[in-house]
């Protein structure tokens, strides 16, 4: 099973479910990153606040997450400034740079225990055939008001063709500054409710929220549920990719702190230290695809173990995990009001969410209370941009009507539940319906519809997480059909085992 | 050009009772099949379409077109209900098959005579 090194390490909070019906100015459902720093603003400002989390505070991707805090963006900030243009591109750096300072300030505020660093940053490349990327950074970095030093070496043994490197960046352990600062949220204007997965929205004049066990009426809801949770058209330009991480226990070796980017395009690994109880880490991150289009998972952590004992002294690789992220079809995120009414969202942050997440608190905080925001028209959610999207919205949605033509009677991967090993899932087709069966350890049978309950894609197994993971927009399920994290509100059709099978 | 444009609605026809099935008896129908018929329909239509702006023919099978329009219109509708998960309507999926196949029927009538 996989398991964040944050998550493993960051005390947990003891926040109730909910159990009662409440009504509220603005009710938050997710208690990641942009939930959490979200509330703890309103709730400052004065607003009455309800938070809603499915699992526990920072279970979810801000708890899955690097735990890097920059200016700059996974994409490359030339990228954003040729898409759109320089200005915007100095925006995105300067409004990025604010929320992490804005992390600092948190963080020495209340003395929030979560490993904070400023560390540098640096972008390399392994042979001359990427230096183009990193000479188009330093090109373009004076545009960004971001001091760019150029390297001959890095401070890690890795072989180093070009590379730069920008001070002044952070670190942090993103679930235990959640968690902290979750605690230290103005308990008289906002209340915390862990374990409450919200299953339906009804959009009345105003909005209720239902939970199994309870209720939660509300003027306003933000959705800082990575994407927004139900159908929007807006899912069509938000694209679902997953990234796999490793947390290496070093034998020797002290290696200096810093984010440490690989532009090799292929497997686009990420590096950093980080040290617990005497022990030392270093994170070795990469191995992007497409959610739920992959046959093995697990080759990713092999991929990502090798890179780790190719550079260093490594004792054992302690922690494995991996975490989601939606693709702007624009290359910027969308933060503001919905196509709904007084339905916020805060999405599309690719690879950059913990920055992002903070910076769409500082935002949706301004909306909220009526206040202008700087940032607020460069991220809006509801904009229109039909030519800088139009590359990555064709090629996107065609692979999702792709994935929908697969779809088709008597395909399916296996023929009967014999076929599929302990601790395995495999689509089964039953009396033509696709069934989503995994055989648990105990070789108990569980079986599920295989229909997605978002807009119907079939669902893929994920060996390495023991998920079923939807092709079409990211929503992922357990093994036995619960919803961990994406657009889809419900769980898999429960089905009963079909003795012929 | 008629010819073709029958043979797509056609097997958009033959899809679209294969879909049916599943609709009534309250399963889900596979999108792929799905995708496929829509296909198929609205090229049917899209040729019909414009053989009816470049024909020097008399009959025109515009009839033909809004029949085929209102089964389009009817479909779209089914589908958008089944990829949000909503019920879709077994009365509705019935009579929007029974249109289709109308359709079908009284273009053949007017292209064997």
């Amino acid at each position: 099973m996989t398991r964040s090194i944050w998550k493993s390490t960051a005390p947990k909070n003891n926040f109730p479910s909910l159990n009662e019906h409440i009504n509220t100015e603005i009710a938050i459902i997710g208690g990641g990153i942009t939930g959490v720093t979200t509330a703890y603003f309103l709730a400052k400002s004065g607003k009455k606040v309800v938070l809603l989390e499915a699992g526990t505070i920072s279970g979810g991707t801000t708890g899955d997450s690097t735990g890097n805090l920059y200016a700059m963006v996974d994409k490359r900030l030339h990228h954003i400034q040729s898409k759109w243009d320089e200005e915007t591109a100095a925006n995105v750096a300067r409004s990025r740079g604010e929320a992490v300072d804005l992390v600092e300030e948190l963080v020495n505020k209340y003395q929030i225990d979560c490993s904070f660093k400023r560390v540098p940053w640096y972008l390399f490349s392994e042979t001359d055939q990427k230096d183009e990327t990193i000479e188009k950074e330093i090109a373009a970095a004076a545009n960004y008001r971001l001091k760019v030093e150029e390297l001959q070496e890095l401070p890690v043994p890795v072989k180093v063709s070009k590379a730069i490197k920008v001070e002044g960046q952070a670190q942090f352990n993103p679930a235990a500054f959640v968690r902290g600062l979750a605690e230290n949220i103005d308990s008289a204007n906002c209340r915390i409710f862990e374990n409450s997965e919200v299953y339906h929205i009804e959009k009345e004049e105003e909005l209720v929220l239902s939970t199994a066990t309870g209720t939660v009426t509300a003027k306003k809801v933000i959705l800082a549920t990575h994407t927004p949770k139900g159908i929007y058209g807006l899912q069509t330009a938000l694209y679902p990719y997953r990234e796999y991480a490793i947390a290496a226990k070093l034998k020797s070796g002290d290696f200096p702190d810093g984010i440490y980017w690989d532009t090799e395009a292929d497997f686009h690994t990420s590096m950093r230290t980080y040290s617990k109880g005497g022990d030392n880490f270093v994170l070795v991150l990469g191995g992007h695809h497409k959610v739920g289009q992959e046959d093995d998972y697990s080759r990713f952590f092999r991929k990502l173990e090798q890179q780790a004992r190719k550079y260093f002294d490594v004792s054992e690789i302690s922690y494995e995990w991996s975490a989601q992220h939606y693709k702007p079809a624009d290359g910027l995120p969308y933060i503001g009001e919905s196509s709904d009414d007084n339905i916020y969202i805060a999405t599309g942050f690719s690879t950059d969410g913990l920055t992002y997440g903070v910076l769409s608190a500082m935002i949706l905080d301004d909306l909220l209370n009526g206040r202008k925001n700087e940032w607020s028209d460069l991220y809006k959610a509801s904009r229109f941009t039909p030519v800088k999207s139009a590359k990555n919205f064709i090629n996107e949605n065609l692979n999702v009507a792709k994935q929908y033509i697969k779809d088709l009677p008597g395909k399916a991967e296996a023929g009967s539940f014999d076929e599929i090993a302990a601790g395995q899932g495999k689509v089964v087709e039953v009396d033509n319906e696709k069934w989503a069966v995994f055989k648990d350890d105990t070789g108990q049978v569980h079986c599920q519809s295989a229909v997605c309950t978002h807009m119907d894609c079939i669902v893929d197994w994920n060996d390495a997480e023991k998920s079923w993971d939807c092709p079409c927009h990211g929503s992922r399920f357990k093994a036995t059909g619960e919803v961990i994290e994406g657009p889809a509100f419900s769980p898999l059709d429960k089905r009963s085992m079909n003795p012929k099978k | 050009m008629v010819i073709t444009a029958v043979i797509l609605i056609g097997i958009a026809v033959f899809l679209g009772a294969y879909l049916l099935s599943y609709v009534l008896q309250q399963k889900i129908p596979p999108k792929g099949i799905a995708i496929a018929h829509g296909t198929a329909a609205v090229l049917g239509i899209i040729i019909l379409l414009i053989f009816a702006l470049t024909t020097q023919q008399h009959h025109k099978h515009w009839d033909s077109l809004v029949i085929f329009g209102t089964a389009a219109v009817v479909g779209l509708y089914l589908f958008s209900r089944d990829l949000r998960h909503k019920a879709v309507p077994k009365w509705l999926a019935v009579v929007h098959g029974a249109v289709g196949l109308g359709g079908l029927a009284w273009i053949l009538i007017h292209v064997l005579h």
